[in-house]
């Protein structure tokens, strides 16, 4: 069973549309959603979680229909984290806790406090006077407390400090252990997607441009470095984009391995290599 | 629902303390017009949960949990409900317990009109702020809140001389009520927006 399916959503606004956007995300994966600001990676989480309504196409998560009545129970399947955790700053993490007791069926009482004594965080403190980091791990340990079976996480690593985040990733990959659990998160942090990832999608504009395992665009794609004359010489559609070097004369270009000669020695591309080059790279 | 109502509780307990000091300093002073300001001021209640929701963006937070629209919206009606009955009846149980003392009878139709006129205005307010949100909604909120309470306080000030007013009249404002929330709800799910 597919964790996420996307298929044909439409969505617009006044200047900014979704267009066309399938994506799939089979279960026991985890697929990071990469885009710039404004590309549509948070409207997409909230089309999945049916907080907006597709102007056309389907969304289904944990194989229900978001727009089906029943998708009120798929929700209890679901931990999701939004870049702010929107909790009411009167509430202290005690509070939030009896709140979500009262919300999720399944919510486990040991297990959040279990992670509000990992996380450090205090019980009895207000919620306006968290800093961002602790507001993210509260928001992290609500979501890992009422056995989802499906994250979604809209840059919930972002102002945690290396130490946690690092922390953090490896519970999300704890998390992904149990083959029917399945995670999708966004973040500018590439690095964090490179380490954490099964699948990458990079969504520009509105559009998914692709959606592929991680290993694959590894393999697929490698970075040139030399002179701008090499790089002439190879096939136009084996270079996807490319920088010129400051000071030294040359080139550095994402190039596809399998267009290049075969003797012709490549480096190793970063996601966040393939990624920035796609966005920025207009073939010169 | 629950949830959210508790969740809302734990928001605005500051200002429920601070209302149970007013409750206990209008009852002792028995006046019509107190109460009813005392009864329609807590229908306002609501108002302070929904700000500080708004505040911290907590319906886009809410979208994601297993969260049904008709929770969200009557939660509010229910919190509005529950501050008015709790305010009406400390009320009516103080000025039973001052009568022993003060020999003053205790307005027990005011505190009825006045718990009427609450409902009434809570099922007037409530859509409009759930559509514009309560920064946007404050002025048309204001101006009914405030035209219930001095039309309930007018009104509750004459309650005394009853035989005089017409008892359909009066038999009326339950009806209202009823009719005003059967209308208000399904229009505040319909006008619900996560802002």
């Amino acid at each position: 069973m597919n964790a996420i399916e996307l298929s044909h959503i439409h969505k617009s606004f006044p200047g900014f549309a979704i267009r066309d956007l399938s994506l799939t995300v089979p279960s026991g994966t985890i697929c990071g959603l990469v885009g710039e600001n404004g590309a549509g990676k948070s409207t997409t989480i909230r089309l999945l979680m049916n907080a907006l309504r597709p102007d056309g196409g389907t969304a289904k998560v944990l194989g229900v229909d978001a727009a089906s009545p029943e998708f009120r129970e798929v929700k209890e399947d679901v931990g999701v984290v939004l870049d702010e955790a929107y909790y009411p700053e009167t509430l202290t993490a005690v509070q939030v806790g009896k709140v979500m007791a009262g919300t999720y069926k399944r919510w486990d009482q040991g297990t959040y406090e279990g992670y509000l004594r990992r996380f450090d965080l205090p019980e009895k403190k207000p919620f306006k006077d968290f800093s961002r980091g602790m507001k993210m791990k509260l928001a992290i340990a609500v979501a890992l407390s009422h056995q989802p079976k499906l994250l979604i996480l809209d840059e919930a690593t972002s102002g945690l400090d290396p130490i946690v985040r690092d922390e953090v990733l490896e519970i999300f990959n704890e998390f992904t252990r149990e083959e029917d659990h399945s995670i999708l998160i966004s973040s500018h942090i590439l690095s964090d997607l490179e380490k954490l990832c099964d699948y990458i999608a990079f969504l520009h504009k509105g559009e998914l441009l692709f959606c592929d395992e991680k290993d694959r665009l590894l393999e697929t794609y490698g970075i040139f470095v030399g002179t701008a004359e090499q790089l002439e010489s190879l096939r136009e559609e084996a270079v996807l984009g490319r920088e010129e070097v400051h000071g030294y004369g040359g080139v550095r270009a994402l190039v596809r391995r399998e267009e290049v000669p075969a003797g012709l020695e490549l480096e190793r591309a970063s996601v966040e290599d393939i990624i920035l080059f796609m966005v920025k790279g207009a073939k010169k | 629902m629950k949830a959210l109502i508790q969740k809302d509780f734990y928001v605005i307990w500051k200002q429920m303390r601070i209302f149970v000091v007013i409750i206990l300093l209008l009852s002792i002073m028995n006046s019509a017009f107190n109460i009813v300001f005392l009864v329609v001021w807590c229908s306002m209640l609501p108002y302070t949960a929904m700000a500080y929701d708004e505040r911290s963006h907590w319906n886009q937070l809410a979208a994601m949990m297993p969260y049904s629209k008709r929770d969200i919206v009557l939660s509010k009606y229910v919190l509005g409900w529950l501050c008015m009955a709790a305010a009406t009846l400390i009320s009516a149980v103080l000025q039973v317990a001052a009568f022993k003392f003060t020999h003053e009878a205790p307005t027990l139709s005011a505190l009825a009109m006045s718990f009427l006129g609450g409902l009434i205005a809570l099922d007037l307010t409530l859509p409009t702020v759930f559509r514009f949100g309560v920064e946007r909604g404050r002025w048309g909120f204001m101006i009914i809140v405030f035209g219930v309470a001095i039309l309930g306080g007018a009104v509750a000030g004459i309650a005394d001389e009853l035989p005089s007013v017409p008892m359909p009249a009066l038999a009326l404002l339950p009806l209202a009520a009823v009719a005003a929330t059967a209308v208000s709800i399904p229009l505040s799910m319909k006008l619900y927006r996560v802002n």
